[in-house]
């Protein structure tokens, strides 16, 4: 049995989870997160339109919401690493069921 | 020289290992895509720039007041109680990974009591509810700085910090992971 073709099959499955995973990272989280940065920033510069006590809540809120882009990263490689396995799955599946004289399903 | 003979056992096993991998249809890790879910957030963030935005165009008058909006975060409340509860009955893992690991790394990071106390205590729940459910806290935070300016209202910055950042940041975030979904 030449093994190659399904090696190569479940190598492309890794590759696209690296890239996707990265793609991600560069889409969503780092703009999110840099956006997140200047608001922290801009409740510290002086003349702040907020109160102490509304600067505190939006500390909070922006300090929460930078976890949540990490949750919603998690979500994101969840994903991706989903795909790849049945990516992986069903190059296994097309190369057994073609080697083997009946279909296993 | 006789052949060698393969073990029975590991004929078996190798037999019922390729059944038990290629008779798995597909793997899930994340709840599938519900269109409901992505309108409900996608209108959502909808409403919430174009509310922000009007109560900056009427700061310090009483349509910019906190008593005359109360009503848009009662109504948001309740849209994301309702995302949360389907996003819950979808739920395949019941929890995030990044959830345990965030509140480990959050134990050596020196931030104010108050901050910490809140961000410490993350939601449970599959990654999506974990982030529906921060949506909802940052709502409920930016009610209570609406009602602490009184009748101030929201400022201009208040544009920047409640949808560049904090809220907006996070429903961006969610709505990413949907179209991702979608996209699949």
């Amino acid at each position: 049995m030449d093994t190659d073709e399904l090696f190569g099959k479940m190598v492309d499955a890794g590759k696209g989870l690296a890239g996707g995973i990265w793609s991600d990272m560069e889409t969503v989280a780092l703009p999110e997160l840099r956006k997140i940065a200047l608001q922290i920033g801009e409740l510290a510069k002086p003349g702040s339109p907020w109160s102490p006590e509304e600067a505190k809540l939006l500390l909070k809120m922006q300090t929460r919401s930078a976890v949540g882009i990490i949750v919603a990263m998690t979500a994101l490689t969840m994903l991706a690493v989903q795909n790849a396995i049945n990516a992986i799955l069903d190059a296994v599946r097309n190369f057994v069921n073609g080697k083997l004289p009946f279909p296993l399903l | 020289m006789a052949p060698r003979r393969i073990p029975a056992r590991f004929t078996a096993f190798f037999l019922s290992f390729t059944l038990l991998l290629t008779a798995c249809a597909s793997v899930r890790l994340v709840p599938a895509y519900d269109e409901q879910i992505d309108n409900g957030l996608t209108q959502l963030y909808a409403d919430t720039s174009g509310f922000v935005d009007r109560m900056v165009q009427s700061a310090g008058k009483p349509e910019g007041t906190f008593e005359q909006n109360k009503d848009f975060y009662t109504d948001s409340l309740g849209k994301l109680d309702a995302l949360i509860a389907r996003a819950e009955a979808n739920r395949v893992l019941g929890s995030c990974p990044s959830t345990k690991l965030m509140g480990a790394a959050l134990d050596q990071v020196s931030l104010p009591q108050e901050v910490r106390g809140q961000i410490g205590t993350l939601p449970q729940g599959d990654c999506e509810v974990v982030l529906f459910r921060m949506i909802r806290d940052d709502f409920q935070d930016m009610r209570e700085i609406h009602r602490l300016r009184g009748d101030k209202g929201l400022p201009l910055e208040a544009r920047d910090q409640f949808l560049s950042g904090s809220i907006g940041a996070l429903m961006r975030a969610a709505i990413a992971v949907e179209v991702a979904k979608r996209a699949k």
